[in-house]
Order: C-alpha cells, then sequence, then structure tokens
C-alpha cells in the first residue's frame, strides 16, 4: 500500500516535533525547578474520522426533459494530521486550544440517471455505472476553551469545546454521459463527468485529551473529538448540495509542555 | 360559340344545387369523392360544379360537396352476388387452380407438373410450352373486359409454386431465364423473420426491355427453394426498338397535357402486356395541377395506350383545429444549423427524414414532384426555436419517424427500400386561403399520396366550414390537415414499401390488395403507439379517423357500413376505371380478413365466424402479412386468391400448419369469400 500523502507529512512532522521535544526535554533538565503559573502545550496527532456516505441528486435537462441523477458516494474513513497549541491555567484548570486538522482522501460512489427518451416524453432509460478517484479535503481550524479534568504527576485530562471553521473542497458528480443507439430504447452509462467544489462554514468540536508525561516537557497522548459541520457544495449551476462534515475523531500523538 | 357549354354549366350546377338543397342523389357523373376514386382530368369539375357555385348562392352556408351516388350505394349484405362482375370470382379462381395444383387444368400452366406428359419435368421445354399454353388456356377462360385500356392483369401466367413438385422446374426455368437475360434479379434480401431464409426478387426482361408487371419471388432456405411466386409473360413477340425515342416521348407529353416533366421522371421504355399482345410503350408519370397520371405510350405511334391515376392515395380529409393538431405534445427529431433556424431534417434515425414546407403554392409542389426544381434545406420547415409553431410539420416529422420505427421493431425493417432510403415529407403543398374547389388540385387538399421515391404528400385539409360528403352513408365530414393522422402517413408509407417489395400494380386486385396492405400496416402502427378506444389517438380499426370527422374514411370491422364491400362477392369495378378498378374499394375484403383474424367475429355477407388470435396476439397476424406482402415478395399482380395463399404460407412459415394464426388467418380468407 503506498503511503499517502497525508501520511508522509504526519511522519515528518512527527519526527520534527520529536526531535523538538527532545531539546525542550534537555534544556527543561537544566532549567530550574519553577512552579508555573500558566502551561503549555503543542500537540501533534495522527487522527482517524470515521466516513460518512453523502447521497447526491439533482438533475440536468436532456432531450426537453429532466434527467434525474443521483449518487451514492463513499466517503471511507480517513487519517488526517492535526496539530493543536494550547495553554492551560494552572490554578484555575481553565485554558483555550487552536488547532488545525487536514484531510484528504480519495472516494467514489454509484451513479443513476434517468435519460429521456428523444422520441418521446415521459419514457425514460436508466443508466447506472460508478464513479472513482474523486477528492475530498477538508481543512479545519478548531477552537477550543479547555478544562484540565485530571491532572496528576504522570497524566494530563483535558476536555474541550469550541466552534469549528471548515474549509471543504470536493469532487461532485455534475452529469451523466452515455451511449445509446439507434432506437435509442436503451442507454448504457459511459462515465460520469464531476467537478471541484469548495465551501467553509462554521461547526463546532468538542472532546477530551489524555496526555501521559513520560517527562516533564514530553509527553504522549490520545484524543477523542466529534466535530461537526455543514457545507453546502455547487459544483454546477443548480446542482447545491449540503455536506454533512466532520465526524468523530480518534487519534494519539506527541506533546510537547511548556 | 361558347354560350351553349356555359348556359348548359349554369343549368346543370342550378340542377345540382336544387338537387344538394333536396337531398337527393347526384348521379350523372359518377366521379367524385372518395378521393382515390376520381378519376383523373374531370374529377375536379365534378367536384366543383355542385358545391362551390352553390354554396357561393347560399351565402354563409357551409360548402358541402356531394357523394355521387353511385359510390354512397352500398353493397347489399345479403345478396352475395356482385350484379357488377356476375363473373369475375369465378374466373379468378379458375385462374389460381390453373396455375396452382390443379390436376387438370394446371396441366397447361403448370411447366413442372410430372404428370402432365406434355409437359415433362425438363423445365425449360415444359415452361414455355406451358406459357404459350397459359396464354391461351387464360385467355379462354376470361371474357373480354369491358374497358378498352391495356391491363397486364389480363394475360400473364401466374406462378405460385410451394411444393417439390412444383418449385423444381421453376427453379430450372428461373436459371435459364437468368442466363439468357429474360430475368434479372432485382434484389435479395435476408428474412428478417426466420434464419437462413432469403427472398430473391427477378424481373422479366424482353431482350433488355423490362416487361411491365412481370416479376418473380423465390424464397429460399439455406440455398432450397421453399416457394415461387411472380407473373411471366410468355410469348413476347415484338421488335424492342422503339421508333420514338424517349425524349421525343417526353415532348409529346409535355405539349399533350400541358406540364414540364423533370429529367428524373424521364419515359422509361416497358413492354406493356395489352389484351392478350404485348406492345412497346413508354411509361411515364405527369404531376400537374390536376394530380399525377402515368401515362403509357405507345413508342411507335406515340399514342396513349393506357393512362391511370398515379397516386396511391390515403382517401382522406380534414378540418384546421389549429395548433397543436390534436392537441397531444410530441417530440420530433430536428437539426440545429450553424446559423440559421432549426430545420425538420431526423438526423438520429438511420435514414434522413425531412419535411418540406411548400407554404401553400402548388405550383411548387407540383414542379419538386414532376422533378422541375429541386428542393433543398431551405425549403424545410424551420423554426427559430426548437418549440415548433406549425403542428402540421410536427405532426409530419414526427409520425413519420414513428412508422420508420415501427417497421424497425416490428419487422427489422429498414426503411421503405430495406436500405434506408430518405423519407421525404411534403406539407402545406397548397393553401386552405385560395381553397377553390374549381381549380385547386384536390390532392393537395384532401388526399395523401405517396408519389415515390420516397417522397409523401399530405393534403393541407379542407377550410373551416367545407365540408365533404365522405362519410358513411355519404354524410358530411370535417377534414384536418392530413399529416396529423398517425394512420395515415402509415399508410403512405407503406405505399413506399410496397413500392420497393411487391410493387403491386395499383389497379383492380393487386391494386385493392396495395391499398389493403397499407390500411393494414396503417392500423398495425396505431396499435403500436396508441391505447386501443375510441376517439382521438386512440388506436381501432376506423381508416383516417382522427382527422376525417366524424368517423374516418373506412372501417376495417364493418365495411358495409361505410360502403365498402365486406366479401369477395361483393367487389365492385373491377376491370373499370373506376377507382382504379376499385382499388380503395375492394381493399376493405383484405382488411376486414386482418381484422377478423386478429379479433375474430362473423362476416356479415357469408354468416361464416372466424376465431382471431386476440389483441395480445396481433403481432402474429402483423407478421404474417407483413411477411406474404413484403418478404416472400408478392407478386405485382397478385389477386385477393395470390394474397390468401401467400398469407397463409407466412403463417405456417411463422408459426407452423394448424397454429392459430394459421387458422385464424386461413378462417378469415374463406369468411371474407376469398378461397
Amino acid at each position: 500500500m503506498r503511503p499517502t500523502f497525508n501520511f508522509l507529512i504526519l511522519t515528518f512532522t512527527f519526527v520534527v516535533v520529536l526531535a523538538f521535544a527532545a531539546a525542550a526535554e534537555a534544556q527543561a533538565r537544566t532549567a530550574a525547578r519553577q512552579a508555573p503559573t500558566w502551561s503549555s502545550t503543542i500537540g501533534v496527532n495522527a487522527v482517524v474520522q470515521t466516513g460518512r456516505t453523502e447521497s447526491q441528486s439533482f438533475s440536468i435537462e436532456k432531450n426537453l426533459e429532466q434527467a434525474p441523477i443521483t449518487a451514492t458516494l463513499s466517503l471511507e474513513r480517513a487519517a488526517l494530521f492535526d496539530i493543536s497549541v494550547g495553554v492551560t491555567h494552572a490554578r484555575s484548570r481553565l485554558g483555550g486550544s487552536v488547532s488545525v486538522s487536514s484531510l484528504s482522501r480519495n472516494f467514489g460512489g454509484a451513479v443513476g440517471a434517468q435519460i429521456p427518451h428523444p422520441f418521446f416524453f415521459n419514457t425514460p432509460r436508466p443508466v447506472n455505472g460508478s464513479v472513482s478517484g474523486l477528492l475530498d479535503t477538508e481543512l479545519v481550524l478548531h477552537v477550543a476553551a479547555t478544562y484540565q479534568v485530571w491532572r496528576s504527576d504522570r497524566f494530563d485530562l483535558v476536555g474541550f469545546a469550541g466552534p469549528s471553521m471548515f474549509t471543504v473542497r470536493q469532487d461532485l458528480v455534475t452529469g451523466v454521459t452515455y451511449t445509446d443507439t439507434y432506437p435509442y430504447d436503451t442507454a448504457t452509462f459511459a462515465s460520469a463527468p464531476t467537478a471541484r467544489a469548495s465551501a467553509t462554514s462554521l461547526g463546532f468540536n468538542l472532546g477530551t485529551d489524555l496526555t501521559w508525561k513520560l517527562s516533564r516537557r514530553v509527553g504522549v497522548g490520545a484524543i477523542v473529538r466529534y466535530t461537526h459541520g455543514s457545507v453546502t457544495l455547487s459544483p454546477s449551476a443548480g446542482n447545491n448540495m449540503s455536506v454533512e462534515v466532520g465526524g468523530l475523531q480518534l487519534g494519539g500523538g506527541l506533546r510537547l509542555v511548556y | 360559340m361558347r354560350k351553349v357549354p356555359k348556359v348548359r354549366g349554369i343549368l346543370r350546377v342550378l340542377a345540382i344545387a336544387a338537387a344538394i338543397v333536396l337531398g337527393l342523389p347526384i348521379s350523372s357523373r359518377p366521379g367524385f369523392t372518395r378521393f382515390a376514386e376520381f378519376p383523373r382530368f374531370t374529377r375536379f369539375s365534378r367536384f366543383a360544379e355542385p358545391t362551390t357555385r352553390a354554396v357561393e348562392d347560399r351565402a354563409a352556408d357551409p360548402i358541402v360537396v356531394a357523394r355521387p351516388s353511385n359510390l354512397v350505394t352500398p353493397p347489399n349484405p345479403g345478396n352475395p352476388v356482385n350484379l357488377e362482375n356476375p363473373a369475375s370470382p369465378g374466373q379468378s379462381e379458375i385462374l389460381a387452380n390453373a396455375n396452382l395444383e390443379n390436376p387438370n387444368l394446371g396441366n397447361r400452366v403448370n411447366p413442372g407438373n410430372p404428370v402432365n406428359p406434355v409437359n415433362p419435368p425438363n423445365p425449360l421445354g415444359g415452361l414455355f410450352a406451358a406459357l404459350r399454353n397459359a396464354a391461351s388456356t387464360i385467355t379462354a377462360l376470361f371474357e373480354p373486359r369491358a374497358r378498352s385500356s391495356a391491363s397486364p392483369q389480363t394475360a400473364g401466367t401466374t406462378v405460385a409454386a410451394t411444393s417439390e413438385r412444383a418449385i423444381q422446374p421453376w427453379d430450372a426455368a428461373i436459371e435459364q431465364m437468368s442466363n439468357d437475360g429474360d430475368l434479372r434479379l432485382r434484389r435479395t434480401t435476408n428474412d428478417t423473420f426466420i434464419a437462413g431464409r432469403a427472398h430473391e426478387r427477378f424481373d422479366q426482361y424482353y431482350k433488355g426491355v423490362p416487361v411491365y408487371g412481370g416479376d418473380i419471388s423465390r424464397q429460399t432456405d439455406r440455398g432450397t427453394t421453399v416457394s415461387v411466386f411472380g407473373t411471366i409473360y410468355p410469348n413476347i413477340d415484338l421488335d424492342p426498338k422503339p421508333r420514338l425515342s424517349a425524349e421525343e416521348v417526353r415532348v409529346m407529353v409535355e405539349q399533350a397535357h400541358n406540364v414540364t416533366i423533370g429529367p428524373s421522371r424521364a419515359p422509361e421504355l416497358v413492354v406493356l402486356p395489352d389484351a392478350g399482345t404485348y406492345r412497346l410503350v413508354y411509361r411515364v408519370t405527369v404531376f400537374s395541377l390536376d394530380g399525377a397520371t402515368e401515362y403509357f405510350i405507345d413508342a411507335s405511334s406515340g399514342a396513349t395506350v393506357l393512362e391511370r391515376d398515379a397516386l396511391e392515395r390515403q382517401n382522406a380529409a380534414a378540418i384546421a383545429r389549429g395548433l397543436g393538431v390534436l392537441g397531444d405534445d410530441k417530440k420530433v427529431s430536428v437539426a440545429s444549423q450553424s446559423a440559421g433556424p432549426y430545420i425538420t431534417w431526423d438526423l438520429l434515425r438511420p435514414p434522413a427524414i425531412q419535411t418540406f414546407d411548400m407554404n401553400g403554392d402548388p405550383n411548387k409542389t407540383t414542379n419538386a414532384l414532376s422533378g422541375v426544381i429541386a428542393l433543398t434545406t431551405t425549403d424545410l420547415a424551420s423554426n427559430p426555436t426548437t418549440t415548433w409553431s406549425d403542428p402540421v410539420a410536427v405532426d409530419a416529422q414526427a409520425y413519420s419517424g414513428l412508422v420508420y420505427d415501427f417497421y424497425f421493431k416490428r419487422f427489422g425493417r429498414q426503411g421503405l427500400d430495406g436500405n434506408n432510403i430518405r423519407l421525404v415529407n411534403i406539407v402545406h403543398p397548397a393553401s386552405r386561403a385560395t381553397f377553390n374547389p374549381s381549380t385547386s388540385n384536390l390532392s393537395y387538399y384532401i388526399n395523401a399520396f405517396y408519389a415515390g421515391g420516397g417522397v409523401m404528400v399530405y393534403g393541407e385539409g379542407l377550410p373551416t366550414g367545407v365540408l365533404a360528403s365522405t362519410g358513411p352513408g355519404g354524410t358530411f365530414q370535417s377534414w384536418n390537415y392530413l399529416a396529423g393522422g398517425l394512420d395515415v402517413l402509415a399508410h403512405e408509407l407503406t405505399h413506399g414499401v410496397t413500392d420497393f417489395t411487391s410493387n403491386l400494380i395499383y389497379q383492380d386486385e393487386s391494386g385493392a390488395l396495395n391499398e389493403a396492405f397499407s390500411d393494414i400496416m396503417g392500423t398495425a402502427v396505431e396499435f403500436y403507439y396508441q391505447p386501443p378506444g375510441t376517439g382521438f389517438l386512440k388506436a381501432d380499426y376506423l381508416i383516417g379517423e382522427d382527422v376525417i370527422t366524424p368517423g374516418g374514411l373506412r372501417s376495417m370491422s364493418d365495411p358495409l357500413s361505410y360502403g365498402y364491400p365486406d366479401n369477395y362477392s361483393l367487389r365492385k369495378f373491377i376491370g373499370t376505371n373506376t377507382d382504379n378498378g376499385g382499388v380503395h374499394t375492394n381493399s376493405s375484403i383484405a382488411n376486414h380478413a386482418y381484422f377478423l383474424a386478429i379479433e375474430g367475429g362473423t362476416n356479415r355477407t357469408s354468416r361464416l365466424t372466424v376465431t382471431g388470435v386476440g389483441q395480445a396476439n396481433r403481432a402474429q397476424i402483423e407478421n404474417v402479412f407483413y411477411r406474404a406482402f413484403t418478404q416472400m415478395m408478392m407478386p405485382s399482380n397478385a389477386t385477393f386468391h395470390t394474397a390468401r395463399l401467400m398469407t397463409i404460407q407466412a403463417a405456417v412459415d411463422l408459426y407452423g400448419a394448424g397454429s392459430g394464426p394459421w387458422q385464424a388467418v386461413t378462417q378469415a380468407w374463406t369468411a371474407v369469400g376469398v378461397n
């Protein structure tokens, strides 16, 4: 299986962060021990987000009639790269965080259409086929208020919630091409043209993050986050589709604590 | 000098007008109305005299067209004897038997009958001896015909060989005659119903000149002959070199009839069978404002040997209803141009289907049909948008496409000629605004016709308020645009199919079969596309009922109610010039057989009952008739008896002897008196 671009980025980032973590740890060992008022955390996570199924339905004009087209698109679960920065007030345990996550995945689905007959009204000809190699990218900025639910020498458990801004770019079906020959009573699916649409909208996120501090500065963590947003994509005129983005995310990664 | 006829004319008009007002039959002139029946040159004056002037006198009253009494009189259902042709049925029966299996008469005409010592199986010797004998036999069997015009149906030897014994010598004869140049293979078509079968059509020639009406069709099954049908004219002995050239004849005809004959209508030299002998003649078809006439001109003297109406017509008429014709929304396959409006040129179907708009100019129509002018894309019906505004062009274009589709889907046929010949519709051949029954070419108003070469012309109908007494019992009917009738278009296009297959001669019984086949296919198309029922856009057994209202022109289910014969014993006009020997009138006999074979029922004249195959199986009967009339290539001189034999053979081929279709077809022909 070829590594995806996301995976490579994630790996590269992980290595870089690991290097920073090692340096921070070395610095921490030499610094005087003080009790900080604020602490900050940088987190780098590899996350898996649940998949979703989208139902696209629209129509185009063919042979003087509307040709309804439906597409059932299967966006499987995908890995995403997430980096976050957070601060926590030691006494109140309150804080905030900003994180950015990026997802990119290929997907496909089934396409069906009812193609009007060239010679007769109300005599549609069904065609069915599939489409593949479509691309979905989601770049999300999460802003959250945090609360340190539990804290010990080794573990920090933080809950968070806040708004998210989704920027989605996704390929969607814009039509159907087919072949038919005289007497045109049947038609055969040929392909489904697609177009890339993008949209931005506001959603929300909530979840929890558990950090296991391997040292004063470095730890590893796990994150569970649910995020949701709704965008309207318009790949072609009159072809608008509301897409529910986000989902349940589960992942883990490095933590650098200052 | 001219006052006497003028006074006579006025008196005549007054008399006829009075007859109309009093409801009396107008019998002094036997022509007009059932539009296929009006014989050529005098028909329009017949139409005009009793009508227009009378109406003009009556100011705002609707113009009514009187129905000649000789046509409105229905045959007496209870009297099986045809008083006009008392000897005809028997004659035909004998002729058929003589050429088929009758052991006595057949010995003289069947070339291969092995029991005949005079005609041993040696095919060629037997053939020509048989042909010589056949001529004398047939001459002896038939009384001279009443009409003076020649008819190729009077002297040919009919071939109908379906048994191995009868086929073998004909196979040899065909080969020998082909080698000698006396037969030429016109076309071979593969059977779309039965794999491995093919149908060959041979035309008879005499020293390089085609013999009019002489042709043979041979059905083979992987090289083995299954049947041979046709007509061969024996003992031809004439000089094939004409004294007159085709150009001289063209000029003669142009001058004599004040017409123009274009290059595509050049006279064709043929041998015409004529009352037991033969003439070398030129055959030429002329279109004029009077209609179309086929002339046979003696190639030596220039005398007119035979003339007849050349239009294979749909007897129909209509009244305009404005846009939408019948109000149905339909799709039309047209073409867009890089610059300019959309045009009625079907580019989706295999053949080009085009609808030309003559814009109501009858002279242009005539010139186009005569080949004097060539129509171009600028003559096509056009519209600036895809929402067409002319319902006539819409229907002509759409319906002709549907008829093509029907033939393709039902029979696998690719167009009229089986090779996707271009279909040309001509609409608005004349203008309702300038309609004048005295001077207008009625064929451009109250008729539709196949003009040959894939060209169909659809009449304009009659102006609002003008009625014609063409309905059952002489009732008045409105005539809408004829392009608005699906069965009308199917009827005319089927004439084209016939033209390229059986080429049934448009005279007497073969002409009636020609008409019948068009009616049959017209009805089949209706049932293919429309739901059964009554009223507009419903499939039924009436002909032209959507555009000739009320009631249409003919009824296949009950011909007698429309004044048409429902039984062979009641056939009319055979051997006369009226309706080309009753081609429309007698078509109802075969039409009714078709109806009975599907629906079943009792023939009113014979009282015989038929068990039909039923609506659900109507395609079986359609297949049978299509096969007999086209694929088996019914001979051009076919009689009703031949049609019976060939349809039964077709039923056997397709469904087997003893099958439901076989039984239905056999019973149906018997019920209508064709044995």
